[in-house]
């Protein structure tokens, strides 16, 4: 009891997760169920890269650290972190943790866990967490994470994909297929009932150290076709429906039993550029840059449910730099640049993307060749199966134009500075500015290594005006995040996208916006 | 007889074997799962790692002697994605498949069959020309639409059924509806051409002559060889059925191996596909198989031939 209270107080003092303390002690009740395209793979949380199992393991598991809705960092199973000198971040343990199993959650039970990904390959997750070199435990609150490098990001990390904590007893007793089957966590939620394809479930943990858990009962269903997930929420079988399309927002409003709740993505939307050698010339993707009208594509295709960029990093990422100008539509000047690099002809080009894996991928393919054309580049649409894309991407094989939709997991401009435009990278191998040994190139390295916070943005600032005036990518826009709700629960969407706990409740006064009957 | 059936699963072991040889050079030849299990950003050090994880860093003859011997103890190895053996991922989900399966080739007997049988016997007269144009439409619609209407109609407007899921009679009916209509309209029109043809036979007009009743001559007389041709083409079409499921299960969330084939090859998970294509593979064989004993007692010339 003391500790739910306490935890009530802290929580609130924090500000971050304030609706949900002050009920703390009404008795979970009803059912929730969401619907998602697919059902979860695995619930090896350290095995996976899948959103759709990220939602459920947001239930059943805790992290050390999370993020509250404007995905500033927040205490979970630690209660606070700091770091001591460059290569060491301390970090103190909540005290009286269990796991669903009776096993106490400490400071083995983190370094076990932070041992078992940071092994390069072993899981695949690992890239996230190789920065790590040593993980020490001087007592069972307290656990100093020692890295190879300064690495700023640590705290980000342990918020990030794949930093769900283990139970090291449950492991050992079960092993890595155990665990696949049957997932055993800190989380407000215990693992419940798993019919594969057909619905995943989970119970309220009455024991969960933090604000109790609202429903008894937490079902995820996976119905892959669109209209038939919306059906499924039109008749009340579903609370929540993920990743609804455009078109059918308007409808969502107006039946009174259910109503749409949108928010930015941290994902953003861009055209790769590969190694054809009219794309070595930065005037030429300039050029391609200003020849895309964004503003009307956003409204055309997507009903306005997408924010246009004109740099890398994803509006709410830090290290996004705001003074950067939105580029212009600008035919004109593009044409002008193409003459001036030798294109006066134009040349041709590919524009290339999957279809069904990006928000109206092949819409989107449509349309930019359109565009495209009106500069007199002789573009041409081509569609990929996703195993085949994934394959251009892994081996640095790309031509032309390819359409992706990179996002940090970090929230952090590293994520998609670092990751993606060092020359080893995907989006990166094929531009000349960031090869090694240039000054972009320090630049990077630079800002991967400062722990000073607004140096490090001082450095990403720099580097999204390079990304703006030699861009690497055709950039497109930020993906929204479109959900059906049902009137009988409130939810509150995150940039994340992801499900938490606490961001559905039954509160009344948080319903539906007017929509609801 | 004997020899006969010692022969066949010596085919229908090459035919399996075909099969699951050719999925394998295909699914090796377009694309790498190694990078669709990583997060969106890999690098070239991480990529390597995976497929070393995997086994996909060895040749590929050394990859088809480990597959093939491991296949033999039915050890499809691990699913990529789903961190247990690939063979128990596909059994979980067999289950399904066959409840669905079966219940629209039954539900597409029960009712296709007498359909089909009606209107041969009032060729040319409204019954027959009722039952031929139901069979064109459910041959002409395409059956995922059809589906996602009586999801629309039955699931939301009326909400007599679920409009998705498993688990209960009430869960089964419009998925199986709506497969048993892809295959109920070519069955009604096979049941019609072949009792039509037994029909204009001798032995029935003698039959008739000796005066028995119309009903008697059709279903003891006409049925029992115009089941023939209709038993093997309901046989064959087992390889429709299987099809069909795969788009049935994806619109009505039905927790079946179609569906699980479909993400299965979309992510490249190597051993789930194998697998599944397998056991696939197995019983569309076994269902052949049963398919030519019951043709040999209904047709005693065929198996006295052998």
């Amino acid at each position: 009891m003391t500790i739910v209270r306490l935890m009530a107080l802290l929580t609130t003092a924090l500000g971050a997760l304030c609706p949900v303390a002050a009920w703390s002690q009404a008795a979970p009740q009803g059912e929730l169920t969401i619907a998602q395209g697919t059902d979860a793979v695995t619930m090896d949380p350290h095995n996976t890269t899948q959103m759709t199992a990220m939602q459920p393991f947001n239930f059943v598991y805790d992290k050390l650290i999370n993020r509250d809705k404007e995905m500033k960092l927040i205490p979970e199973l630690a209660e606070s972190w700091k770091s001591v000198d460059e290569l060491t971040w301390e970090l103190k343990l909540r005290k009286g943790v269990k796991f669903h199993n009776g096993e106490d959650f400490d400071s083995a039970a983190v370094k076990f866990t932070l041992d078992r990904v940071r092994v390069p390959g072993a899981t695949q997750v690992s890239s996230g967490f190789t920065t790590i070199d040593d993980v020490k435990t001087p007592d069972p609150l307290t656990v100093l994470i020692v890295t190879k490098k300064p690495d700023p990001l640590l705290p980000a990390r342990l918020a990030a994909w794949g930093a769900q904590m283990l139970p090291p007893g449950y492991f050992k007793e079960v092993g890595v297929e155990g665990l696949a089957r049957k997932a055993v966590g800190t989380g407000p939620y215990r693992f419940g009932e798993w019919r594969k394809d057909d619905s995943l479930s989970f119970v309220a943990n009455t024991g969960y150290w933090g604000a109790a858990p609202k429903f008894a009962k937490v079902v995820f269903r996976p119905i892959k076709d669109e209209l038939a997930r919306m059906s499924a929420l039109t008749a009340g079988e579903v609370d929540i429906a993920v990743n609804i399309p455009v078109d059918f927002a308007d409808k969502i409003n107006s039946g009174g039993s259910t109503y749409l709740v949108q928010t930015l993505a941290n994902a953003t939307d861009v055209f790769l550029m590969g190694s054809d050698a009219p794309l070595k010339d930065a005037r030429v993707r300039l050029a391609l840059n200003l020849a895309i009208d964004r503003q009307k594509l956003s409204t055309a295709l997507f009903r306005g449910f997408a924010k246009p960029i004109s740099q890398a990093a994803a509006p709410t990422d830090f290290g996004y730099n705001p003074s950067i100008p939105p580029y212009p539509y600008d035919p004109e000047r593009a044409k002008k640049l193409l003459a001036e690099a030798g294109y006066e002809k134009g040349f041709s080009v590919e524009v290339q993307s999957s279809t069904g894996y990006i928000i109206g991928d092949a819409l989107v393919v449509e349309a930019v060749v359109e565009m495209l054309k009106g500069i007199g580049v002789e573009a041409k649409p081509k569609f990929l199966e996703i195993a085949r894309r994934a394959e251009m991407l892994g081996k640095r094989t790309i031509t032309g134009l390819l359409l992706a939709n990179p996002g940090s997991t970090t929230f952090d401009a590293d994520g998609i500075v670092w990751r993606l435009l060092h020359p080893d990278a995907i989006g990166g191998a094929y531009w000349p500015t960031g090869q090694k040994d240039t000054d972009f190139f320090k630049l990077m390295e630079t800002a991967r290594y400062t722990i000073d916070q607004p140096k490090r943005q001082e450095l990403y600032y720099k580097a999204a005006e390079t990304l703006h005036n030699d861009p690497p990518w055709l950039y497109l826009w930020q993906e929204f995040a479109l959900y059906g709700v049902s009137c009988k629960v409130a939810f509150q969407a995150r940039i994340d996208t992801m499900i938490l706990p606490w961001t559905v409740t039954t509160d009344p006064a948080k319903k539906g916006g007017g929509q609801c009957k | 007889m004997m020899a006969w059936l010692t022969h066949r699963p010596l085919h229908f072991l090459i035919v399996v074997w075909g099969v699951t040889t050719l999925v394998f050079v295909a699914l090796r030849m377009t694309g790498d799962p190694a990078v669709m299990l990583l997060p969106g950003d890999p690098t070239m050090a991480e990529i390597n790692l995976m497929r070393e994880k995997l086994g996909l860093n060895k040749p590929l003859i050394e990859q088809y002697v480990v597959f093939v011997g491991n296949a033999f103890r039915g050890d499809f190895g691990q699913s990529f994605r789903h961190g247990v053996p690939a063979s128990s991922v596909v059994l979980e989900r067999l289950p399904a498949t066959a409840l669905l399966a079966f219940s629209a080739l039954a539900l597409a007997a029960v009712v296709a069959i007498p359909m089909g049988i009606l209107a041969a016997v009032n060729r040319g007269r409204l019954a027959d020309l009722g039952v031929m144009l139901l069979a064109v439409i459910g041959q002409g619609v395409p059956f995922f639409w059809l589906g996602l209407m009586l999801i629309l109609v039955f699931g939301v407007e009326f909400r007599m059924f679920p409009t998705g899921g498993y688990g209960s009679i009430q869960h089964l009916v419009l998925p199986s509806v709506t497969l048993a209509a892809y295959i109920g309209a070519s069955t009604a029109r096979i049941a019609r051409s072949s009792m039509l043809e037994v029909l204009g036979q001798d032995y029935m007009r003698t039959a008739r002559a000796k005066g028995l009743a119309l009903y008697v001559v059709v279903l003891k007389h006409g049925l029992r060889n115009a089941a023939i041709p209709l038993v093997t083409y309901l046989g064959l079409q087992m390889g429709l059925l299987l099809g069909g499921t795969v788009v049935v299960e994806e619109i009505f969330a039905w927790p079946g191996v179609g569906r699980l084939l479909l993400q299965a090859i979309s992510f490249r998970d190597y051993p789930v596909v194998q697998a599944a294509t397998f056991i696939l593979a197995m019983i569309f064989v076994v269902v052949n198989l049963l398919v030519d004993i019951v043709y040999t007692v209904l047709d005693p010339r065929v198996r006295d031939r052998r």
